[in-house]
């Protein structure tokens, strides 16, 4: 269960590492290559806070093959009523939902 | 390292569901009490609500009553629960959702206006955005301080009185000395005792977060406070891999629990909680696994409202079911037990608590998954549980003036250069993480954890304490390397504890009341001379046991000292 945070897009704000329940991610690097890591991947739990939190979707959530990992991803962008959700077939997006943030579960 | 001291009327130790709530609850009683709320992650997406949560699982429905509600968790724990606590966080109940409404939360409702309810006591509710909401109400009450990122590691008590704690800042060098006369506790249960489901690189993928490592317990533990019920350890059944709730689906589709040959076999083990784990670990060891929730069933607008419920809640199962291209529809949902919990919110372990939530040290009061004796209370009990120790806490700040003894001066350096130590330290020969494993494999192997089918025997359990034990010496020669090192070895060393704790419960109630929570086969049967509560307390490095009569529902419990 873990993340991966793409260099390329991170913008170096931080938010990620504030908001880890785990305290996991860290910034490394200084001035412009001042970006994200995830320093304890093996210690993620899934709750993909860090996905909601950052501004430009750098971060991508995937299963580890331990639990049946398949080689896809999932990306989340909140708006103010709906979360855009992405589910990624390498970097293919392959399927997208959104959900109204305020409407309740069925279930 | 830096030392950053604060003084506040108020200290509030864990910002989760109880701790949050707590500090806008007393915000709101006295508006000039100054009110910290120290939180080891940030209170916007910290504990078991992270993620966000599927239902409000304790709600008293129409026609029902708080003492509906109380006979279901008695009936539910076989009777070993404090009925007090539980009658006083029931009354509260329907009083804490209207809160969290106002606060933003949505919650399904039908034509009139009346909330839409699940079974006889869940409300149906968008719950993605929960812990965000109570931060927000927190943050707007200028007297409440929140601090994140910092790790409490020890209370300061001197004469069974609380006068503050210690933490340490999970990313600088710096130590925070806080200074208080009424403490709450809420910092959650405790995960990673047992060795989990998925051991390797998913080890965190459990049910309980794998950051509410039991520090409240371990520090009123070493404070001399007196705990209840450890033995009755919380097994969620879940989503195989994944770990994600079953009782969406269940509950949500009506799937049934079925075994390899597709027969329905929750009726054959009853439907307690404890029942449902035990009856799928009796069918697979019968050889009649892997066990399954129907779902191929169900139809194709069912299975899209799954992947949305999901997504808000638990998205690891949505993710699995469209990269596989295969979801419920195609394929039942293989579930499994996970591996054992200590946790106050299910089961009924934590904090031997008054009926006002104050601990057995004056002026410390719990709330939420660390306090015991009131299993199913779930997030709106969390709120309710806040709430009464959030007044009883006020009270007594109205009531008392107190002084700190010399005392918490040595005490505070004592915790400090401790902490110097493990950092200065560098020849360790074990990692915190292989001491940590070393510790799960223990409690597997002989405390009931999954490798045994949760069950253990007498014999076992004495290996359990010897090896703990063990640990327990090492783990004094551990050593980080920098602050995030920090909070690893101190959350090992609660763990260590806690299991030392658990097994020593484990061993003393010696009857079979819980199937698979506490599987004990030298005693296979209920039995009623244990129609009472296992308690303990900590004293000169032993577990002492303390047998206690049940408490009536609607006595006010006190305690004695
Ligand atoms: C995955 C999951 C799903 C759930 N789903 C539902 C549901 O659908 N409906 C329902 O009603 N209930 C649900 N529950 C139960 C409910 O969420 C919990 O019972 C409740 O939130 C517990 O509240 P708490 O305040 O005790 O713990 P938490 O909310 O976890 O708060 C504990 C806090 O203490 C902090 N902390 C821990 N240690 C320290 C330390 N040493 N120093 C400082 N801070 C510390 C943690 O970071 C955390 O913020 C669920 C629980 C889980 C784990």
């Amino acid at each position: 269960m873990s993340i991966k945070i793409d260099r390329d897009l991170c913008i170096g704000c931080g938010r990620c590492v504030d908001i880890c329940p785990g305290n996991l991610i860290q910034m490394v690097g200084e001035g412009k290559n001042r970006k994200a890591e995830m320093k304890y991947p093996d210690e993620c739990w899934g709750c993909i806070s860090c996905i909601k939190v950052c501004p430009v979707q750098a971060i991508k959530f995937y299963l580890g093959a331990d639990i049946g990992g398949n080689g896809g991803a999932l990306v989340a962008k909140p708006e103010r009523a709906v979360i855009h959700w992405s589910i990624y077939d390498q970097d293919r997006i392959t399927q997208e939902i959104d959900i109204d943030r305020r409407n309740a579960n069925k279930y | 390292m830096e030392q950053k001291v604060i003084t506040t009327d108020l200290l509030v130790i864990g910002g989760g569901t109880a701790g949050c709530y707590a500090a806008w609850h007393a915000a709101q009683l006295d508006p000039n009490l100054r009110i910290t709320v120290v939180e080891k992650a940030d209170i916007r997406r910290s504990g078991c609500l992270a993620a966000g949560v599927n239902a409000l699982n304790a709600y008293i429905t129409k026609g029902k009553t708080p003492d509906f509600y109380v006979d279901y968790a008695k009936n539910d724990a076989a009777g070993i629960v404090r009925e007090d606590l539980l009658l006083t966080l029931s009354q509260r109940l329907n009083h804490v959702t209207a809160e969290l409404e106002k606060m933003g939360l949505v919650i399904l409702k039908d034509a009139n206006g009346d909330y839409v309810t699940r079974g006889d006591r869940n409300l149906k509710i968008n719950g993605e955005n929960i812990k965000p909401l109570l931060a927000r109400a927190v943050r707007k009450h200028h007297q409440i301080k929140v601090i994140n990122h910092v790790n409490v590691v020890d209370y300061l008590v001197a004469g069974q009185q609380i006068y503050g704690a210690v933490g340490f800042s999970t990313t600088a060098a710096e130590a925070y000395v806080f200074h208080a006369n009424a403490v709450i506790i809420a910092t959650g249960g405790a995960s990673g005792l047992y060795r989990p489901n998925n051991p390797g690189f998913s080890k965190h993928k459990m049910w309980y977060p794998p950051f509410n490592t039991g520090a409240g317990y371990a520090m009123g533990l070493r404070a001399g406070a007196e705990m209840t019920t450890f033995e009755m350890r919380f097994i969620a059944l879940r989503c195989k891999d994944t770990i994600a709730p079953v009782g969406t689906i269940a509950q949500g589709v009506g799937a049934k629990q079925i075994n390899a040959l597709g027969e329905v076999y929750e009726q054959k083990y009853g439907l307690r909680t404890a029942e449902r784990v035990y009856g799928t670990v009796q069918e697979m060891q019968a050889g009649r696994g892997p066990c399954y929730l129907q779902t191929d069933q169900i139809t194709p607008a069912q299975e899209q409202d799954l992947y949305h419920a999901y997504l808000n809640m638990a998205p690891a199962q949505t993710l699995k079911w469209l990269e596989a291209k295969r979801g419920p529809r195609q394929q039942n949902v293989e579930i499994e037990g996970t591996e054992p919990y200590i946790v106050g919110g299910h089961a009924a372990s934590g904090y031997w608590v008054s009926t006002e939530r104050e601990t057995t040290i004056h002026g410390l009061f719990a709330a939420g998954d660390v306090a015991g004796g009131a299993p199913q209370k779930y997030v709106t009990g969390a709120l309710a549980e806040g709430e009464i120790a959030a007044e009883a806490a006020v009270k007594r700040l109205q009531q008392i003036n107190i002084s700190e003894p010399p005392v918490i001066a040595t005490q505070i350096a004592v915790i400090l250069q401790q902490a110097q130590r493990y950092l200065q330290r560098d020849n360790s020969i074990y990692k915190v993480r292989e001491l940590e494993e070393a510790m799960q494999k223990v409690m597997d192997s002989y405390a009931g954890g999954i490798t045994t089918h949760y069950e253990y025997n007498g014999q076992q359990l004495v290996l359990a304490q010897q090896k703990i034990a063990q640990l327990q010496q090492l783990s004094e020669q551990m050593a980080a390397n920098d602050m995030h090192e920090l909070m690893s070895l101190y959350e090992v060393r609660e763990r260590l504890l806690i299991c030392q704790c658990v097994i020593a419960h484990l061993a003393a109630r010696k009857e079979t009341r819980w199937h698979s929570f506490a599987e004990n086969l030298d005693y296979p049967q209920q039995d009623p001379r244990f129609d009472k509560y296992v308690n303990s307390i900590y004293r000169a490095g032993k577990i002492q046991i303390i047998f206690r009569e049940l408490v009536k529902r609607r006595q006010r419990y006190e305690h004695q000292n």
